[in-house]
């Protein structure tokens, strides 16, 4: 595979993995971990002709995702990181790149939701409270609580993105 | 519409974040994402939301949050805080964070409210629903560095706790916080 296909396909997907791990492993160091192996794995494993069918290579990808993680929760990560070090590195001029929210405008965003909404999103994000229990605090049906995360969310992010409020 | 439809709606995308979509339809919403770049684009935003959230650190911290900083070893600084005794905290350089820790009797609490008040700002910060120790009997401020710029002067934490229904106040404590 040449190595500008080798690019595309890692400029393609780390954001996808990205998140993927993120979702399931809730950590941000544990996601760019993910991400790389990931990377690696997918790419070792076209270079090797592992790989029966590459039109369903998002498909090839989300599998190795969800086997790395289910590793990373046994808790395999250091063996991971150890055949990360001893692995091919990426494609030649590529640079893993994983954008982050600006903290400051998040936090200005934030204090902008009203104090329900803002109750809500904390609660899921930092606490990982479900509807139910948040809606037992607040006096307020699991249902309502999803309501208020939905549009605090959208309201967050349409901030966070610089959206006029 | 259903989970694994295009494009994915965001109640959807927000379902599977939280955990709320049943394992199938996960496993179907995730197929999209992998496989759609539209729908991978809006994910791909919303994961940075998430994390940055998830990240944040909320001006009242719960005692496990406070355990989990202890752990990545994070320097904190508690002081003990009672209401109506005005307390003082040096945010020096070898401290990452200041925790100050409003004591009342919490044991009878469904729910604690903390409103902040800072000078020249036209309303305080209402902090609703916020993590308490009943046990303990303490609410955790969580003050972060960049804070000191917020307000000219100390900022006041009014404590309401609501039981069987009823809000009332239980009072205000001050800290008078030291940069050196």
């Amino acid at each position: 595979m040449p190595s500008e296909d080798e690019r595309a396909l890692c400029e393609k997907f780390a954001g996808r993995i990205h998140a993927y791990g993120l979702r399931h492993l809730r950590d941000g160091t544990s996601a760019q971990d993910l991400v790389q192996y990931v990377l690696l794995s997918v790419l070792q494993a076209l270079r090797a002709g592992r790989v029966e069918d590459p039109s369903r290579l998002d498909a090839y990808v989300l599998g190795t995702c969800r086997n790395a993680v289910m590793d990373m929760r046994r808790g395999d990560a250091r063996q991971r990181r150890l055949a990360l070090e001893s692995s091919a590195g990426l494609p030649e001029g590529y640079e893993l790149s994983l954008p982050q929210v600006d903290r400051a405008r998040l936090e200005d965003c934030l204090r902008q939701l009203e104090a329900r909404e803002r109750a809500v999103i904390l609660a899921t994000f930092l606490e990982d409270r479900d509807a139910e229990e948040i809606g037992h605090t607040l006096n307020v049906t699991a249902g309502n609580v999803r309501v208020i995360r939905h549009r605090a969310l959208a309201h967050l992010q349409g901030c966070v993105e610089g959206e006029a409020s | 519409m259903t989970a694994d439809a295009h494009p994915v709606a965001f109640e959807t995308l927000v379902a599977w974040w939280t955990g709320e979509l049943a394992s199938d339809e996960a496993a179907r919403v995730e197929e999209h994402l992998f496989a759609c770049d539209a729908c991978a684009g809006v994910s791909e935003r919303f994961a940075r939301l998430a994390a940055g959230v998830r990240e944040h650190l909320p001006p009242i911290i719960s005692s496990a949050q406070r355990d989990r900083l202890v752990a990545r070893g994070t320097r904190l600084q508690v002081t003990a805080v009672d209401a109506g005794v005005d307390a003082t905290a040096v945010f020096g350089p070898e401290v990452d964070l200041l925790i100050h820790a409003l004591r009342a009797d919490l044991s009878r609490a469904g729910r604690v409210d903390v409103e902040i008040v800072m000078q020249g700002w036209s309303e305080p910060i209402l902090c609703e629903a916020v993590p308490f120790d009943a046990k303990s009997g303490e609410v955790l401020v969580c003050c972060q560095r960049h804070f000191q710029h917020m307000s000219p002067a100390d900022p006041l934490f009014r404590v309401h706790i609501v039981e069987s229904g009823e809000r009332r106040l239980v009072g205000d404590y001050l800290v008078r916080h030291v940069w050196p």
